[in-house]
């Protein structure tokens, strides 16, 4: 959001768009609920690429010679994964955002945004500095309970796609192999985060 | 900027020291006319885009490389798009519904050709051709990415949004007849 061209032909405000609708108002305490049965944001065993696809937090737009989806996807799997930045992982910090999220209730919604980075030679990170603190966390809680998480992204993502995770051995587990997923396992679809269908009359969301 | 479409490398950038200099100059205004903004020009990317956000409870206007430097892009195209990433700061009401911190684009625009528009004349004197200005972007955006055209025109269509389309945002800004936007923005933009 507030770029002047859509950037990757829209992709990246439908990804922006449907990651903010997961942690919106109502939806974050949706996410609450499912927490309290399962640590979702407990950042060793569960993974980001399993957790976009039950938040139903992934791209389904149709984007020109562009499999936005699949690098969505590819991203979460290997390049957050690995991507480190002040000597702390970015999935840890992540992880840390979420995990907090769920547990102030003075966060009202996230809101992620990604910015590209001045240094090209540096992997990922969330600004300022891969925050996994509580203290350092709270920083980014402006003071209406928003909390935003804004990736800064060295380069464009490359060409090269990972399937969606829907498949069995894409389950997470815990260090025994045991699957941890407990149900709802799709707790969002992308069509439950998709913006509201508005009246052409009050331009507002239809009843 | 996950998907951020860079300039080829066989595209040359304008890199002269006019137009460096030019570029310093319009930031130096913009920063004079609306405190509290920070303006920044990143040189060490080929991405084609400007970008408003917000981060650790400061407000951003980036122009990337590849735009600011962009061989069709003119001054004029730059003080709009100067213009509408400040308004989306600066504009009040209607705000994105995934991101309440940022003025949507519809509304971005109209504070661009109004209000911040007159702003900047005011402080630096500095005026906007909005024909050439539009014309030139018109012609970026032909040049980089057919595939969101098609889109953001199946979704205004879809949505009634003027500012989804590229043609029809720049027809309502022209004819200044853009409607008055209500309520949040739930657009991607």
């Amino acid at each position: 959001m507030g770029g002047l061209i859509p950037i990757g032909g829209g992709a990246d405000a439908e990804i922006k768009g449907r990651l903010n609708a997961a942690f919106n108002d109502t939806n974050l305490v949706i996410v609450r609920g499912v927490v309290a049965n399962e640590d979702l944001f407990e950042g060793k065993h569960h993974h980001l690429h399993r957790l976009a696809y039950r938040l139903g937090a992934y791209p389904i737009g149709t984007y020109l010679n562009d499999d936005a989806q699949g690098k969505w996807f590819y991203f979460l799997k290997k390049i957050l994964k690995d991507a480190q930045h002040n000597g702390v992982s970015t999935t840890l910090s992540i992880f840390a955002i979420l995990s907090y999220a769920m547990r102030k209730t003075s966060v009202k919604r996230i809101v992620f945004d990604a910015v590209e980075g001045t240094d090209p030679n540096v992997d990922h990170y969330v600004a300022p500095d891969n925050p996994v603190s509580d203290a350092d966390i709270a920083k980014l809680v402006d003071t209406t309970g928003t909390l935003k998480v804004t990736l800064i992204c060295p380069s464009s993502l490359p060409n090269t796609s990972s399937p969606i995770p829907d498949k069995q051995g894409d389950l997470d587990r815990d260090d025994q192999g045991n699957i941890i997923e407990k149900p709802p396992i799709k707790i969002f679809t992308p069509k439950n985060l998709a913006p509201p269908v508005l009246s052409k009359k009050t331009r507002t969301p239809k009843k | 900027m996950l998907n951020a479409f860079a300039l080829p490398d066989d595209v040359a950038l304008c890199g002269s020291v006019s137009r460096g200099r030019m570029l310093e100059v319009l930031v130096g205004e913009f920063r004079a006319a609306f405190a509290g903004i920070e303006y920044e020009v990143d040189t060490q990317t080929r991405v084609v885009n400007a970008q408003a956000f917000g981060m650790g409870g400061s407000r951003f206007v980036r122009l990337y490389g590849g735009f600011a430097f962009h061989p069709l892009v003119s001054e004029d195209a730059l003080v709009f798009t100067l213009l509408h990433e400040t308004g989306h700061h600066r504009a009040r009401g209607r705000r994105f519904a995934g991101d309440p911190m940022l003025a949507c684009d519809c509304l971005a625009d109209k504070w661009a050709i109004g209000a911040g528009a007159a702003a900047l004349r005011r402080c630096s004197g500095r005026v906007v051709n909005l024909r050439n200005a539009l014309d030139n972007l018109d012609a970026v955006i032909a040049s980089i990415d057919v595939g969101a055209a098609a889109q953001t025109r199946r979704s205004s269509r879809q949505e009634g949004c003027w500012a989804r389309s590229w043609p029809t945002r720049k027809s309502c800004l022209f004819s200044d007849k853009a409607p008055a936007p209500t309520g949040p923005c739930y657009y991607w933009c």
